[in-house]
């Protein structure tokens, strides 16, 4: 089936495609022609010590003897136009070996992967091209040392996280074993969105980070060839850009192998863009070297940590050159080379510059709030009456008011003040009577009546008692300062008509 | 002001400290390269952040109170405490991603990608949980800081992360930013409010007067009543209210009143207090103001 994936795939060549490689080509740091690659920019240390770290494939460099860190200056800029010299810290050689280096293998599992080394289907697993990685990853494994990491994601049209990065290579080896040919259905090659979700896996490693990717053919996704939605995946996509991108901003090297004929044209631009290398692997054996390869690569590498700067913006450009050897042997030729990197801080940054207007935002904020501590927001009463506070209904706010010298409160719509909905109150419950030359009000229970949670048949009201008929509870509300006006003087004849109404009260 | 009105005042608080710290945000980021690291970057950044949501939440009670001392007080105290409270908070939120073992600047997948929502949640429940405590520590109160402590925490969660997967889908928006300060400072506001009444052992409801409709959530072991604008509850503009009138205390979930100046007109349903504790729908004479207590909203 992949071989005729195959032939169409050729047929149908996108030139869009085959533009992206020429201008990535030209724009790319033609980095190993200068003998100098950055591999790994790493932000680790970045918020405790303000340090950034850079991992350096120098072949050149080591070729000529005695690495010094005065042999190196770099630079940071924002902006690819302005140059800041930063101050070099330390440098390490073969740092990795002492450290550990964390690998993550993704393999490929498409349907293509169980042919022979030729391309041809065959009954015996042992000549398939998945016998020959497994058996190269295995052997990989088994020559990493104690202090190096591993992990494995397999992928076809599904991926599958077999072992999480950061374990032991002991543990993976016998994962491996369990990768199966897969149906016809799951036999794409979902080949970059693997690769970024490979790199997500990377989010808990320190330290050396390398992604090595194994694929016999060209990315194929599900979703585009089919056009129904991806059974793992859904519509989720990758585009080599943002396999690019994502390599950047986890700062993690990709190194990809490209097994058999068969050869995805953007990978190999994808791996020299994160400070990676591409191979090209025909069998068994062929790989094994490329496996070797690479870890000898990564070990012998140098590290400089330097003090890293503080621009504005989250993308660093970061420059490094160092002192190469002439054809005499003299510290005379320099060699350079550049990566970007990103920064960040948990409340992000590189918004910009402030403007005045963003500065309004804060100043109306501090004007609302004045506004709201200098405003009042309660209005004492200017009128008497009762508010309803609750009834069986439920809280009310609902206020009526008490307008001369007798008001009756109860359920008959008639009454003065009508309260409907409580079954128990009586049509006249209450009345509320006011002694107008005295300035007082006085409620005379026609029915069972508490006030402030005592039994009365007749009180003298204040502001703020609660009155309370058959549940239905009514505060009774007079401005303070009304309540507060002295009475009317009266003559002795008209109080002995009037005898003053004391509450009697029970509990 | 009812239960309703007071979380509305709330989350309008939150957003007034997001309008606040996101210009301090920015005005910061413009001068980041001034910064001698990241390190010192993110603590002022954190800071700024805290100083603006602590004063506005700081300032909450003496506004619900209808006291300018109290409110303006309360704001410069937010604001400085809030100040600590957002540096140790980001730096509370570093140790507990290192501690977790996913480093926040080992790789951008782990400061963006995925499980950003959990850990920069968690992150932001810590500065949530040391901004929302400032009440608490300002009363003096043990269920107040309970309340920040819960509110904090919920509201942080929810608010750091769609401020972190806001910042993470525009990292370069302004508009952005705010949206997810915005968030925070109303998550932060209502799981305040909703934990203020969960954890209140009921309230008291100004029944006449200026302030009438003020409701005053039981939260502290001692609330002083009087018409000095440093008591809990402030009755300025009330006839017969002394200076520090009584004393609302909480012993074993039961609230008792007593009396702090003698002849000062005190009863509980009209009679003495005489020790007795308060029940729902019981009604408290402070001078000329009543209150009635019980559970609203």
């Amino acid at each position: 089936m992949k071989t005729m994936l195959n032939i169409l795939r050729r047929q149908s060549q996108n030139r869009a495609l085959l533009a992206g490689i020429a201008l990535w080509a030209a724009l790319a740091v033609p980095a190993f022609s200068q003998g100098i690659t950055i591999t790994q920019v790493s932000t680790d240390a970045l918020l405790a010590r303000q340090t950034t770290r850079l991992y350096l494939s120098a072949p050149a460099l080591r070729a000529s003897g005695a690495i010094d860190a005065a042999a190196f200056e770099l630079w940071e800029s924002a902006d690819q136009q302005n140059w800041e010299s930063r101050l070099i810290l330390s440098l390490s050689v073969n740092p990795n070996a002492d450290e550990g280096i964390s690998f993550f293998l993704l393999l490929d599992n498409s349907g293509s992967m169980w042919d022979d080394q030729a391309g041809q289907p065959t009954d015996d697993p042992l000549a398939t091209r998945a016998a020959a990685a497994k058996q190269a990853a295995q052997d990989f494994l088994a020559a990493l040392s104690d202090k190096d990491r591993a992990g494995l994601a397999v992928f076809n049209t599904r991926y599958w996280n077999a072992q999480a990065a950061g374990s032991e290579a002991r543990a993976v080896a016998p994962v491996l074993a369990e990768i199966q040919k897969p149906a016809s259905e799951d036999a794409y090659t979902e080949l970059y969105l693997s690769m970024q979700r490979a790199l997500a896996g990377f989010a808990v490693e320190q330290g050396r980070r390398v992604l090595i990717v194994l694929s016999d053919g060209e990315n194929w996704p599900y979703a585009l060839k089919t056009g129904k939605p991806n059974p793992d995946s859904g519509s989720l996509s990758a585009s080599p850009a943002e396999v690019m991108e994502e390599a950047a901003r986890d700062g993690v090297t990709i190194y990809a192998i490209r097994f058999g004929p068969a050869r995805d044209p953007l990978i190999g631009q994808i791996a020299e863009d994160s400070g990676g290398r591409v191979f090209d692997a025909m069998d068994g054996t062929e790989l094994a070297a490329v496996y070797q390869t690479i870890r000898q690569d990564v070990l012998a590498e140098i590290a400089i940590d330097y003090r890293a700067g503080m621009m504005a913006g989250e993308k660093r450009y970061v420059r490094v050159a160092a002192s190469g050897t002439d054809a005499s042997g003299g510290y005379a030729k320099k060699i350079q080379t550049q990566r970007h990197y990103y920064t960040g801080t948990v409340l992000g940054q590189g918004a910009g510059n402030v403007r005045l207007y963003h500065l309004l935002f804060a100043l109306a904020a501090l004007l609302l709030w004045l506004v709201v501590v200098l405003l009042k927001l309660e209005k004492e009463t200017d009128r008497t009456g009762v508010r309803l506070l609750f009834s069986p209904a439920g809280t009310s706010t609902k206020f009526f008011e008490i307008a001369g010298p007798q008001t009756v409160i109860g359920a008959a719509p008639d009454a003065d003040v009508s309260i409907a909905g409580n079954p128990s109150l009586k049509a006249s419950h209450a009345t509320i009577m006011f002694d107008e030359k005295e300035n007082v009000y006085t409620v005379v229970a026609d029915s069972p009546v508490t006030v402030n949670n005592r039994e009365v048949s007749r009180k003298r009201l204040e502001s703020g008692d609660v009155i309370n008929m058959a549940g239905t509870v009514v505060v009774f509300d007079q401005a303070l300062a009304d309540a507060a006006r002295k009475p009317k003087r009266i003559s002795a004849k008209k109080a002995a008509k009037n005898p003053p109404t004391g509450p009697k009260t029970k509990r | 002001m009812s239960l309703t009105l007071k979380r509305i005042f709330m989350a309008a608080f939150g957003l007034l400290g997001a309008l606040v710290a996101w210009p301090a945000l920015l005005a910061l980021q413009s001068v980041q390269s001034r910064f001698p690291g990241y390190l010192v970057f993110s603590l002022v950044q954190g800071a700024a952040l805290g100083m603006s949501f602590g004063a506005f939440f700081g300032s909450f009670e003496g506004v619900i109170v209808s006291s300018r001392p109290k409110a303006i007080k309360g704001f410069l105290f937010g604001a400085a405490f809030g100040a600590l409270a957002g540096a140790l908070g980001i730096m509370a939120g570093q140790l507990f991603l290192f501690a977790a073992g996913s480093g926040l600047w080992r790789t951008a997948s782990s400061r963006n990608g995925a499980g950003l929502a959990v850990a920069s949640g968690v992150a932001w429940a810590i500065t949530g949980i040391i901004v929302g405590l400032t009440e608490g520590l300002r009363a003096r109160s043990g269920r107040k800081l309970l309340v920040g402590l819960a509110g904090g925490a919920l509201g942080g969660l929810l608010g750091g992360a769609i401020l972190s997967a806001l910042s993470f889908m525009y990292p370069s928006e302004p508009l952005a930013l705010l949206a997810g300060l915005a968030a925070f400072g109303l998550c932060l506001g209502i799981a305040w409010s909703i934990f203020e009444n969960r954890f209140s052992l009921g309230t008291l409801m100004l029944l006449n007067g200026p302030l009438k409709g003020k409701e005053y959530s039981v939260l502290s072991k001692r609330t002083s009543i009087g018409s000095l604008s440093g008591r809990d509850v402030v009755l300025k503009g009330y006839p017969g209210v002394e200076e520090l009138h009584a004393t609302l205390r909480v012993s074993k979930g039961s609230i008792t009143i007593e009396p702090e100046k003698a002849g000062a007109r005190l009863l509980l349903n009209d009679e003495p207090p005489a020790g007795r504790t308060l029940r729902p729908e019981d009604v408290l004479t402070v001078g000329s103001a009543k209150f009635v207590y019980g559970y609203f909203g």
